[in-house]
């Protein structure tokens, strides 16, 4: 290709502080904790594809999201958008580019506007031509739908209002964060065949973010698997899918319910805490192949073939 | 038969009028059975649990009978039934956090439904025994650190770990009929499949009989015996899990299996997934004849005006004109 991806990231950080540090605090020298919701993740996406990103709750995948959006300042690392490094002064035309789709439309959408001016808000001003257009491609008629509130409308349809909202500036790169894990499976494949259609149509680049496997699988052509704040895994969809190399992700696969096996293999034990996580590799104390290397030594981002794991079984 | 519902009728009382939620709802349950309760939002799902476990809210109209043991639920006063609630019939609320009483102890509760599974089987109290039996119950759902959740609050829980120790409870007191409410839909996909494994436990070995009720047919295929497919309130189709799941009769399971992503189905290339045309009727306005009709693929004139009776076809009992009746 010879391009530059239209995301990457280079040992993108995003620490919060665990709890409120007061002056008192800093007087009897309470050292602050942090959470490290994302360490040192570098992804790249292409222009056109789709990058699965799967994890568990609290694995650091929205955070990563609204940091490719700008919604959260990295604490380290470099992120480049089109092949510039964004600085500070880039933010502003950074956003004219990328948007954002919630879980939850309902509390994502101002409930007091109506279903129009949601839409035209990113726009600075209102332009029904580009509304009505916006809500055409996402299936919602600009006559019927345009006056109600969020409440009027069903979940289906109110994910589409949010959907229309991101697409009516034409962005390049949309972050869909979890867009679906709130329908109705009937409308959960609705939703799904919409955004597939917009893609095409508007040659549209997404970062998907959600834990449900089935649907990743469906949507993306590569996946990254986070856990504990570390992308672990990632590579071609069809490659990560059907031999899976970090143990995690071979335990995440045997967890899912899927039809066609009755039974469920899941690791054992719970996700660690970001505040604390282990030491060496996050996943030793529930890894089936644990070495005495995984317990001190973090391991490095190895590529094996066309994949990316971090692992101390492929060194 | 453990568990036997005939001619179950349920309305809610509201300023619009009545609404007829489950209509002439018949189910058997056996001993050890899974069964999946599956459909969209707003099919009755939950209504149906709550009628089991009879704790519908207060402006609920009920008829019929749910025998369990040979006893109707129904005819019992509610003190008669608080002997019947945790060790015969124990639900599992979709909403974690109104379910544990916010003043007590994780501890307190556990060790009080321990007090009623030994008191209950004749066994005599003994504090010990019951913090052991809570301890255990704890560990056998994944909590690192046992002794420190028994001190807690529920406030200082999360979601997934209140719905936990709701588990441990259900694990504590081994009711013959477990009802659980999209149990696992605030957990984690590892976590959920360590909670499935532990209801598939409790069913083998305890003989339970488990009503699951959820909208996610795969994690319905996983953990279910058999399937019962609700659509308005009807029961549209019921039989063995592994039949309706490969060869779906009734048009709503047909449509509601296609919408489903599955790993096994996209070896080749990308295929668009099918979904139902429009939304499930609201009980105020319910379409006449069969209520699945506007929705239906195979509408027939017959469907617009006749609902269509239960019919049984091998194992399997369905509604629909398309198999017989007319």
């Amino acid at each position: 290709m010879g391009m530059a991806p239209i995301i990457k990231t280079e040992n993108l950080r995003k620490y919060y502080l665990a709890y409120k540090i007061g002056l008192l605090d800093r007087l009897f020298g309470k050292k602050p904790a942090w959470v490290r919701a994302v360490d040192n993740v570098s992804i790249e996406i292409e222009e056109g594809e789709t990058l699965g990103l799967i994890g568990e709750s609290g694995s650091g995948k929205t955070t990563l999201g609204k940091l490719l959006v700008t919604l959260e300042k990295p604490d380290g690392g470099k992120y480049y958008f089109m092949g510039e490094e964004v600085t500070e002064d880039k933010i502003p035309w950074v956003r004219q580019q990328v948007a954002m789709v919630f879980q939850n439309p309902y509390s994502s959408l101002n409930p007091r506007m109506s279903v129009k001016d949601i839409i035209s808000e990113p726009l600075g001003h209102f332009d029904e031509g580009r509304v009505r257009e916006a809500m055409e491609m996402v299936g919602l008629n600009y006559r019927e739908h345009g006056n109600k509130r969020p409440r009027e409308l069903s979940g289906g349809q109110v994910q589409r209002v949010a959907i229309a909202r991101a697409i009516v500036k034409r962005p390049r790169f949309i972050v869909l964060d979890e867009p679906t894990s709130a329908l109705d499976a009937s409308l959960q494949a609705q939703v799904l065949n919409l955004l597939m259609d917009l893609k095409e149509e508007l040659k549209l680049t997404y970062l998907f973010i959600t834990h449900n496997l089935a649907v990743a699988y469906y949507i993306a052509d590569r996946v990254a698997i986070m856990y504990a704040g570390k992308v672990v895994e990632y590579g071609d969809v069809d490659e990560v899918f059907k031999k899976p190399m970090h143990p995690y992700t071979q335990l995440l696969m045997k967890s899912i319910p899927t039809i066609g096996r009755k039974t469920l293999e899941p690791p054992t034990g719970e996700v660690p805490s970001l505040i604390n996580p282990p030491p060496g590799c996050r996943f030793n104390p529930r890894c089936p192949y644990v070495m005495d290397i995984c317990r001190e030594r973090e391991p490095e981002m190895l590529s094996v073939d066309k994949r990316k794991v971090a692992c101390w079984l492929y060194k | 038969m453990l568990l036997s519902i005939r001619n179950l009728f349920v309305g809610y009382k509201t300023v619009m009028g009545t609404l007829h939620v489950l209509d002439d709802v018949n189910l058997n349950v056996d001993k050890g059975e899974i069964v999946g309760i599956v459909g969209e939002s707003g099919s009755g799902k939950s209504t149906l649990g709550q009628a089991i476990a009879r704790v519908l809210p207060g402006n609920a109209v009920v008829s019929g009978r749910i025998m369990v043991d040979g006893v109707n639920l129904l005819e019992l006063s509610e003190g008669e039934m608080e002997k019947y609630r945790g060790t015969t019939v124990f639900m599992i609320l979709q909403n974690p956090f109104t379910s544990l009483n916010p003043v007590k102890t994780v501890g307190y509760q556990l060790m009080e439904a321990a007090r009623i599974r030994m008191v209950r089987s004749g066994e005599r109290y003994s504090e010990d025994r019951a913090y052991e039996m809570a301890i255990q119950a704890l560990k056998d759902l994944r909590f690192p650190d046992p002794e420190v959740i028994m001190l807690r609050y529920p406030h200082q829980l999360s979601g997934g770990q209140i719905q936990r120790v709701v588990l441990a409870m259900s694990l504590i007191l081994k009711p013959k009929i477990l009802i659980a409410d999209e149990p696992t839909s605030a957990l984690d996909v590892t976590i959920q499949a360590q909670v499935i494994n532990l209801f598939k436990e409790l069913s083998r070995e305890m003989e339970s009989a488990i009503l699951f009720i959820t909208h996610d047919i795969s994690l319905a295929y996983v953990i279910s015996t058999r399937i019962v497919v609700l659509y308005a309130g009807r029961i549209m189709e019921d039989g063995d899990v592994e039949s309706i799941i490969r060869e779906p009769m009734h048009p709503y399971t047909q449509g509601l299996i296609a919408g489903v992503p599955d790993l096994s189905k996209f070896v080749s290339g990308r295929v668009k997934l099918q979904s139902i045309p429009g939304n499930p009727p609201s009980f105020l306005d319910l379409p006449s004849g069969c209520k699945f009709h506007p929705r239906c693929p195979y509408v027939k004139d017959i469907c617009k005006v006749q609902e269509p009776p239960l019919t049984r076809h091998n194992n399997r009992v369905i509604r629909c004109w398309l198999y017989g009746g007319g």
